[in-house]
């Protein structure tokens, strides 16, 4: 099988989000980049399939500035068999639609039987990518797969919903998106990251997958500003007698909160 | 002008309360654009959910006498909406669920639209509408414009807008027909809990347990609460990755963004990528031994002290209040 894993970094989830002086971008001095967390579980299952099904390839795409091939290195280590990077430079915008369609170019012609993707990037949060990637390459999508086994030419998964899991069987080719549960991803051995440092990461830039007239026409959308959430304004503090504070946790229960 | 287009459908059979949110969000837009709503329900409604909806704001309501239709399919749900958008300025609504997310981020590559997930508002200024979303779970929030001429997609986060009220003016009903496509995509099976649990997503009242709580075990006490509160269990990235509950229940930037109107916190000391999980929550009670946790930062009431002393106690006093307000009945 071929599979595709797809990779984005994303500020490290103890990161402090800042803005800058002129409050019109992200602060990001200081941010430690890690693999997007859910994109650890689609990396790591393609390579639990690699390792189920003999010949198997994994290919890792990215798309993202310069320190991006980092992310791609990691997926390296963590055992996909080769790298795809896309820089993101002259672009009309940062619609995710652009990543989707660049995406898809370049793995069109790779013709993977699987495409795998994390849920959403814990940057964006959008949880696009997948879902219109899916489109643009012609595929079936089903997204927040925390369960998966490769039948002849179909896939059988589980995928999680509001409160409740979904039962689902899926024809190949597809894309799928890797929700927590999926898999323990494993952590690369000192070994495996030299390996890596020896396999191939090969560049594209966006102008060798489509032209910039169509690069423009997936521009849809403008930002007008970015804010911090108002602060939460702080409340009392209780502390001595567990008996005098059960009572006042329950006047405000019944008083302020109001539970019925 | 654009004309809004409001999509949601049934679940089991049952029409889901996030669809009266949704309608309250197109209603508030809908002046700022000039527009018109139409319902789209895909799937069949009974004559009384069809009787509660039709005077809740929509011009139109259309729904789909297709059996094929009555449960989700991306692949179907897809083709059905789209053959009922018209022109290409229009903004359509769908639910900020894990479906109505997989449907627009597909549609908006298919009809090159805007496409804006989890709105949690919005301003509008002489058609000009900016939405407001949050970026790195809620540690920000990014406005963001559709362009003229295209099509603008967007999903409402549950719990966001209150549930549209009923109006003076009826909807105009009309029934369609779809002919049902071959979906690559087959749902076998739904598996639900075996007791009916809440789901930390769609629960108003959250009692949730980290590191404080120790072990598996001690996770009863939070149960026996959230029962007599009707609330859902939740539970820290910590306690998920020991084990101790399943990551369904987690609350956090990996886990799940919840808005409930009471969020109880239990030996949770509230890492970053826990608070930006459940900040927004309207009422946050926080238990914990550390008079320093940071969770004491963004609790409308911090207590101070042992969950082993206050948690047994409180489902006690909790449940005479609830065992009273039966008898009064």
């Amino acid at each position: 099988m071929k599979i595709v894993a797809l990779v984005k970094q994303v500020p490290d989830t103890e990161t402090k989000i800042k803005l800058t002086a002129d409050g019109k971008a992200l602060e990001t001095a200081g941010i430690k980049y890690v693999v997007n967390p859910y994109d650890e579980f689609a990396i790591e299952e393609a390579v639990r399939i690699k390792e189920k099904n003999s010949g198997s390839t994994v290919i890792a795409v990215g798309m993202g500035p310069e320190r991006m091939k980092e992310a791609l290195r990691t997926a390296l280590a963590m055992g996909a068999d080769e790298g795809i990077y896309i820089a993101e430079e002259n672009l009309p915008g940062k619609d995710g639609l652009i990543t989707a369609r660049l995406l898809a170019e370049a793995i069109k012609s790779l013709s993977p039987d699987l495409v795998i993707c994390g849920k959403q990037a814990i940057d964006d949060d959008e949880g696009r990518v997948g879902p219109a990637l899916s489109h643009y390459l012609e595929l079936p999508f089903v997204a927040n797969v925390t369960k998966l086994t490769v039948e002849s030419g179909k896939l059988n998964l589980h995928r999680e919903l509001e409160g409740r899991t979904e039962v689902m069987e899926v024809a190949l080719p597809a894309v799928v998106s890797a929700q927590k549960g999926l898999n323990e991803p494993r952590y690369p051995s000192l070994i495996n990251i030299m390996q890596a440092k020896k396999k191939t990461i090969n560049e594209l830039k966006p102008e060798q997958l489509l032209s910039n007239d169509e690069l423009n026409k997936l521009s849809t959308l403008e930002e007008t500003g970015l804010n911090l959430p108002p602060a939460r304004e702080k409340g009392r503090k209780l502390q001595g007698d567990p008996e005098q504070m059960v009572k006042e946790i329950v006047t405000f229960l019944t008083e302020t909160v109001k539970i019925s | 002008m654009r004309k809004i287009y409001v999509v949601n459908w049934l679940k089991d059979g049952e029409m889901p309360q996030v669809n009266l949110e949704l309608l309250e969000a197109a209603k508030s837009i809908k002046t700022g654009l000039n527009g018109s709503i139409t319902l789209l329900l895909l799937g069949k409604p009974t004559p009384e959910q069809l009787n509660s909806l039709k005077n809740r704001g929509a011009d139109e309501i259309r729904y789909f006498d297709t059996p094929e239709l009555n449960q989700y399919n991306l692949e179907t749900y897809t083709q059905a909406i789209s053959g009922e958008l018209e022109g290409s300025e229009y903004l359509l609504i769908l639910p900020g669920t894990i479906q109505g997310k997989e449907l627009g981020g597909k549609l908006s590559a298919r009809h090159t639209a805007a496409y804006i997930p989890d709105v949690l508002n919005f301003t509008s200024n002489n058609g000009e509408v900016v939405f407001i979303r949050p970026i790195y779970a809620g540690k920000a929030r990014t406005g963001l414009k559709g362009k003229a001429g295209s099509p603008w997609i967007i999903t409402i986060r549950p719990n966001t807008f209150a549930p549209a009220q009923e109006t003076g003016t009826e909807a105009k009903i009309e029934v369609k027909a779809y002919t049902p496509q071959n979906s690559r995509i087959k749902t076998l099976e739904v598996i639900k809990p075996q007791t009916a649990t809440l789901d930390v997503s769609e629960a108003k009242v959250i009692v949730s347990g980290g590191r404080g709580m120790k072990e598996a075990e001690h996770f009863k006490l939070l149960e026996e609460l959230a029962q007599v509160i009707n609330g859902a269990v939740g539970a820290s990235r910590m306690a998920v990755d020991a084990g101790w509950r399943d990551h369904q229940a987690q609350v956090g930037q990996t886990g799940k963004i919840v808005t409930p109107d009471l969020y109880l916190a239990c030996g949770i000391s509230g890492a970053i990528q826990h608070l930006v999980g459940m900040s927004s929550s309207k009422y946050i009670v926080a238990i914990n031994k550390d008079a320093e946790a940071p969770i004491f930062e963004i609790a409308s009431l911090s207590v101070v002290g042992d969950v082993f002393e206050i948690l047994p106690g409180l489902t006690v006093e909790l449940k005479k209040i609830k065992e009273q307000q039966l008898c009064a009945k």
